[in-house]
């Protein structure tokens, strides 16, 4: 298992990017939050859809596929079970709703 | 020619023993006479396989959901290229589907002519129609990654495999991930053996029937 670790950002964070032959899964996420507010974190799976039937020209797509609110002095945890249906398809990224160096961001992951 | 292997084939082996290869593995293949005569050097004859290299590769593809792709596995521009080019060689191939909400439909040779259909006219594969969009589909379940039951077989300058990639209604995207289990074996042409594999032509077994 790998795992990626970034702080809270309003820029998009990279957190990993799957192979085009492979789904990247979740099999943990901690967020430690000890700054001082609460802070809203997103997992975003950005990428280009192949050009189908019905979008022969596909452009750049963001999908949300997990928001967490996490207390100020929490440290926030999901399991592999929790994560079961969480599909990367493309590039993974970590999104907040502050810059905070005091909040950590740490997924672990694999490819199917 | 197409084959979905069933049950009793499951038991007797692993995916690697569905492959033909040299003696004294099973390696004596027929092509029927109904091949075309774009295929005389192979059809109507019987060939034993006397090399045999296998390659593999995978495919994957992001597609919004209740839409498809075609995937042309010839070696025509935009194809996937996974056909021979010299006479003499076949390649035989198993296509495993990693899990997902997807299906795939065998169409040949182009992307409205479906392999697979039943006898009353109006029961042929449609993606369009709510219920024969399911007709004939093969799912990840029925040709798994890890145990691939779908096979196929190619040579140079046949009419293309055409894989109508389909991901269900339902989801926003999907990732179709498909492997695909290439033998090229090489052949000579021999007599009749007592035991062989005949490879049907196409039209032996498409449409309605």
């Amino acid at each position: 298992m790998a795992t990626a670790n970034v702080t809270a950002d309003t820029t998009a964070q990279a957190l990993f990017t799957t192979p085009k032959v492979k789904k990247g899964k979740l099999s943990s996420l901690k967020i430690d939050n000890q700054s001082g507010a609460p802070r809203t974190v997103r997992l975003q799976d950005i990428f280009t859809p192949d050009p189908s039937n019905g979008t022969p020209s596909p452009v750049l797509t963001t999908e949300e596929r997990l928001q967490v609110t996490v207390a100020a002095g929490v440290t926030y945890s999901l399991s592999e079970e929790d994560l079961r249906d969480v599909e990367m398809l493309g590039d993974a990224k970590a999104i907040a709703d502050g810059i905070q160096a005091a909040c950590v961001i740490i997924v672990g992951y694999h490819f199917e | 020619m197409y084959e979905l292997l069933t049950t009793p084939a499951i038991e007797r082996a692993q995916w690697k023993s569905r492959l033909h290869r040299p003696k004294p593995a099973p390696s004596n293949l027929y092509f029927t006479e109904a091949w075309s005569d774009g295929h005389k050097w192979a059809k109507g004859k019987y060939w034993e396989i006397v090399e045999t290299a296998p390659v593999f590769y995978e495919k994957g593809y992001v597609i919004p959901g209740d839409d498809f792709i075609d995937l042309d596995l010839s070696n025509a521009t935009g194809g996937v290229k996974l056909f021979p080019e010299a006479e003499g060689v076949v390649y035989e191939m198993l296509v495993g589907l990693k899990p997902g909400n997807y299906q795939v439909g065998v169409y040949i040779p182009g992307p409205s002519d479906y392999l697979l259909a039943l006898g009353d006219s109006p029961m042929y594969p449609d993606l369009a129609d709510p219920e024969r969009r399911y007709l004939g589909a093969i799912t990840p379940t029925d040709s798994p990654y890890d145990n691939p039951l779908l096979k196929l077989w190619a040579i140079a300058d046949m009419q293309p495999w055409i894989l109508k990639t389909y991901v269900l209604q339902g989801v926003t995207f999907g990732k179709p991930i498909l492997g695909f289990r290439v033998a090229k074996h090489r052949l000579v042409e021999i007599e009749k053996p007592e035991v062989f594999t005949s490879i049907k032509y196409f039209t032996e077994i498409k449409g309605t029937w």
